[in-house]
């Protein structure tokens, strides 16, 4: 291309005044926004990327949240068994001193009035609210006191007192996701926080010649066990072995009836489902379709009970005024309440030290996250103010060359 | 024997012939800046002399040379250039719509910031995760419902975003064909003008320029290619094969509404009704964006809007209130049509010809590691015709699921929270089929009938095809197989969360629970599992997650963009080349110009000055002599 028109060099300075005009425009965007992707085209992938560590990076925030208000829960929930330890300790040192042979009826009657007033004070700790409102060891149920109490005379005692406490909440726990796929417990039912013996329930009805008509669902401490048409009351034992709930099924050699029993204290949670009346027909629980616990047979004998019934129980020998069965039972019911309250407050401990590691690696790794996310898209500023200049200066040379080749002489210049 | 005068006749010749030059001297520098201007050049030579040749040449020694006549004016142009120009012009500005348009829509997304629909999406999930936690508050739920309305507003404006887009595009469209219309009628009326000064010996170089500078202007709305019959050096322009200009008649496009693509017009020969097919220029770009990436992108946004939808209503379905009832829909659900069949009348003659089924299920509760022991081959409706999956006795139900989402068929299989197979029909790629319709099904083995419990019997006899009215008859009937009619189109412009809830947030199922019976009002199992359903693969085919989903997205969009940017850089690169080669060639130089002009007014005093001469030579002859 030997020949120049005239109007090339005009064409060719706006060409390339256009293109670098229109990079420090986008270079002096970038910078006022501070990132490096103004359009997604400026890169994409990072710009895919990045969505995915704000994304991730939210959910942190989200999980962080999350952990902090099961720690509350659990923390309130702590404080209160922590107190109820405290009564539970008073009321052992009670019953070690109503044991001891030196004293006489009338001084035994009073350490019972004084257990009776543990008592109610216990069973308020049983219903107490946590910072929402929401009762603390009730289940999933919220807003339902957990623990009723009926009122009765008691032998030896004045006035009406507390005879028996019935738990109305349920077995659910709630979850809250803490960090990917991973859960954890928000409630603590109170039939096992506040629990003392393993609990057994002998049914009277002999199930030796018992089939399974229909297919059916029974459902065990939250666990729904399908049980075939033919089962034989060993098959459906073994069926209930095999789930994964701390209750065991047998046999009983003598009355051929099914016995279900707990592995870790607390109460046993048994239920029909889908109209079904396995449970019913074996005697285990009364006909009727009452929610659990209200629902276990007449028929059957249940064994174990609850933090309350060993109070009640040591209150009752108390004002009774008999001292074997106050160091004997009584003690050692208070002992098993002791010994599982501290079971569970250690249970909620090892909950909270899981859930502060969870915490302590998002600390650490949500700032990484950010710092990933700022590589994928902020801007490097020393790096962009360089280019910028780096453009501004042969913008300017361009122009000043410009300016001569347009304006350059011509022959017309030197034509008379 | 010459005459007298036979000189000053040569010299009003040589006067005539630098007038002219002087004249295209003028001319050329007068254009210098007129766009698509080819400089001309003045071609002079030689009058015929005395004597020819011939029986009555007088008998003198050597021929008298007679002068200078000006032989033609032609303009400076590389034809060969020019057919280079006009096949790579189309490239150019097909990308540079590209580039307009896909950054419009890289726009739309407004990532990676804090304002796009992922965030609300992550904003939404959040607030269930807070539902979990605290499922007996109110202020919990009212910000379920809040984010689920702010998330809702985010996909509507998404959409229509898109959708007025691709409406802006086919503006665009009706007025480049228009544009073309006039283009091409323009260059046949030149023809013809062309043609009648040509038959007269004239060179009509600045029509000839002019019809130049309107065939440039059309190879950048359409490919083109321009070609000259011989002998006639009449002009053919096609496009496609097809003939859009002969000389001086032209083909004209007209616009046909297309029922099937939401009434966008299609562009056809006006006499033949034919569909005309454009592979290059601003035009084919344009369609391709509308019926290509921003109807995908509407899509892609209505299966992430309706698949989402589907998801949350799922579970909120199953989970229970606080006032202990079950859950209804969080969001609406707008079926295209209210036949509980979904029969539908597609040609509006009072018959129902077709069945519109968006999701069936399954009757039969599977396991996804268990191993099916089946063998047979499913016949899915694939992008064109059908897609053939086939199953052996080793697969197990998941790797069948993954099989049937990548098979690049048009219906995508999960399990759903309760374990059923659950068959759903994708957006469809071609604009003739309706999206989120499931088309056909059918299975030579057991997998769909017996095993997942889908259809009634196996094998093209009881294959399920929505060409028919109650073609759900080919489900299995007893107390089996679900199904749900086609949502409306585009979910993502209507989706709305329930207003019911709005009125009464406590009916929000943050609670599971059994057999009918909620687990409490303190439970948030089932807020929890919606909250999850953000990782849990429950999109369709290829992105499985929701944040895989978005991700996805804005690469593809970006992706685009940075091609079309790239492409028109190096297309402008080509093109300057070509226009700098004929600029060089073509183009005025004012300095040329002045030299020729010295050279015109030197000639014309120097023959000024021999008329003067020879005038005084002959004033001897008859003044002086005394005759």
């Amino acid at each position: 291309m030997k020949r120049i028109s005239s109007q090339l060099p005009t064409y060719d300075s706006s060409y390339y005044m256009r293109l670098r005009e229109y990079d420090m425009n986008q270079m002096s965007n970038k910078m006022g926004a501070q990132s490096r992707i103004k359009d997604l085209r400026d890169d994409p992938l990072a710009a895919a990327r990045s969505t995915r560590f704000q994304s991730e990076i939210m959910r942190m925030d989200r999980f962080g949240k999350n952990i902090e208000s099961v720690r509350n829960t659990l923390s309130s929930a702590e404080s209160n068994l922590r107190s109820a330890m405290d009564i539970m300790q008073r009321v052992r040192e009670l019953a070690v001193q109503g044991a001891n042979g030196t004293i006489d009826a009338t001084q035994m009657g009073y350490i019972g009035e004084e257990v009776n007033q543990l008592l109610d004070e216990l069973v308020s700790i049983g219903n107490a609210k946590d910072q929402n409102g929401n009762f603390l060891f009730t289940g999933t149920m919220a807003k339902t006191t957990p623990f009723r109490t009926a009122d009765g005379r008691v032998p030896g005692g004045s006035g009406d007192m507390v005879v028996s406490v019935d738990y109305l909440g349920n077995i659910g726990t709630g979850q809250a996701e803490i960090s990917e796929g991973s859960q954890v417990q928000i409630a603590l039912p109170g039939n096992v926080a506040f629990w003392a013996e393993q609990q057994q329930i002998y049914s009277s009805v002999d199930a030796g010649q018992y089939r399974v008509q229909n297919g059916s669902t029974i459902r065990i401490d939250g666990a729904q066990i399908h049980l075939a048409p033919g089962d034989t009351v060993s098959a459906i034992a073994a069926k209930i072995n095999d789930a994964n709930v701390p209750v065991r099924a047998g046999i009983d050699s003598i009355t051929k009836g099914l016995v279900l029993s707990t592995t870790l204290p607390h109460q046993i949670w048994a239920e029909d489902l889908g109209g079904g009346t396995v449970l019913q027909d074996l005697g285990v629980l009364a006909r009727g379709g009452n929610r659990p616990p209200l629902n276990v047979a007449q028929s059957a004998r249940t064994f174990g009970g609850s933090l309350f019934d060993m109070v009640i129980n040591l209150r009752n020998d108390l004002l009774e005024g008999s001292t074997e069965k106050v160091g004997g039972s009584g003690l050692r019911g208070i002992d098993n309440a002791l010994s599982n309250l501290a079971g569970v407050l250690g249970d909620i401990g090892a909950r909270d030290s899981r859930l502060e590691t969870v915490a302590k690696r998002l600390d650490y790794q949500q700032p990484e996250m950010v710092r990933f996310d700022s590589q994928e898209r902020d801007l490097d500023m020393a790096d962009a103010i360089t280019q910028l200049r780096t453009l501004e200066v042969t913008h300017e040379s361009a122009l000043s060359a410009t300016a001569r080749v347009i304006n350059r002489p011509k022959l017309l210049d030197f034509l008379r | 024997m010459q005459s007298t005068f036979a000189p000053i006749e040569l010299g009003k010749r040589g006067l005539i012939a630098t007038t002219e030059g002087m004249q295209t001297v003028g001319h050329n520098v007068s254009n210098a800046s007129v766009e698509g201007y080819s400089r001309q050049r003045v071609e002079m030579g030689a009058s015929a002399p005395l004597y020819e040749p011939q029986l009555n040449r007088e008998e003198t020694p050597g021929q008298i040379g007679q002068g200078v006549d000006v032989t033609r004016i032609e303009r400076v142009k590389d034809m060969l250039l020019e057919t280079r120009i006009v096949a790579e012009q189309n490239t150019q500005t097909y990308w540079e719509s590209r580039d307009k348009y896909v950054l419009m829509m890289e726009q739309v997304y407004n990532e990676p910031t804090e304002h796009s629909v992922r965030t609300l999406m992550d904003q939404f999930w959040g607030s269930w995760q807070d539902l979990s936690l605290n499922p007996s508050e109110m202020a919990s739920r009212r910000s379920v419902l809040e984010k689920g309305k702010a998330l809702v507003d985010g996909i509507h404006d998404r959409y229509q975003r898109l959708s007025s887009v691709r409406d802006m595009i086919e503006g665009d469209v009706q007025g480049t064909v228009a544009q073309v219309n006039k283009l091409t009628s323009d260059i046949a009326d030149l023809n013809v003008q062309i043609v009648k000064s040509q038959a007269l010996g004239d060179n009509p170089n600045d029509i000839l320029d002019r019809r130049d500078l309107l065939v440039g202007k059309l190879s950048s709305l359409v490919d083109i290619t321009v070609r000259y019959n011989n002998p006639t050096g009449e002009m053919v322009v096609t496009t496609s094969g097809m003939h859009l200009v002969q000389g001086g008649h032209h083909e004209v496009i007209a616009m046909k509404q297309d029922k099937a693509n939401e009434g966008y017009s299609t562009p056809v020969w006006e006499d033949t009704r034919q569909n005309v097919n454009f592979k290059g220029g601003r035009l084919a770009a344009l369609l391709e964006l509308r019926d290509g990436d921003a109807r995908q992108e509407i899509q892609s946004l209505d299966l992430m809007a309706v698949n989402f939808g589907d998801m949350v209503n799922e579970i909120h379905h199953q989970g229970f209130g606080l006032n202990g009832e079950k859950g209804g829909d969080f969001f609406v659900q707008r079926p295209f049509i209210t036949n509980v069949a979904g029969n539908y009348d597609s040609k509006g003659n009072g018959v129902y010809d077709s069945t519109w089924v968006f999701r069936m299920t399954g009757a039969n509760v599977l396991k996804a590691k268990d191993q099916i022991g089946l063998a047979g081959t499913m016949t899915l409706p694939g992008r064109q015709g059908n897609v053939q999956v086939a199953y052996n006795p080793t697969d197990t139900v998941e790797d069948l699921v993954t099989r049937i989402n990548l098979s690049g068929s048009e219906v995508v299989a999960r399990l759903n929270s309760e374990g059923r197979l659950s068959l759903k029909a994708t957006p469809a790629a071609d604009t003739a089929n309706p999206d989120f319709v499931i088309r056909g099904l059918e299975d030579s083995g057991q997998f769909l009938v017996g095993y997942a419990g889908i259809l009634k019997s196996s094998g093209p006899a009881g294959a399920y095809t929505w060409a028919r009215a109650d073609a759900v008859q080919a489900l299995r009937e007893d107390g089996g197989a679900q199904f749900s009619v086609a949502p409306l189109a585009h979910p993502a412009g209507w989706m709305e969360v329930n207003q019911k809830l709005t009125l009464d947030p406590g009916s929000i199922a943050a609670a599971s629970g059994t057999d009918g019976k909620t687990n409490g009002v303190g439970d948030g199992t089932a807020a929890l599992a919606i909250a999850q359903l953000r990782t849990t693969p429950v999109m369709v085919g290829v992105t499985s997650t929701f944040d895989s989903y978005f991700a996805d997205r804005v690469a593809n969009i970006g992706l685009k963009g940075e091609e079309a940017n790239r492409s028109v850089d190096t297309a402008k690169l080509v093109m300057k080349d070509l226009t700098d080669l004929r600029e060089s060639i073509s183009g005025v130089n004012v300095d040329e110009e002045l030299t020729t002009m010295i050279t015109y007014q030197n000639g014309y005093a120097a023959v000024a000055r021999f008329v003067s001469t020879f005038d005084r030579m002959i004033d001897i002859v008859i003044n002086r002599m005394g005759v």
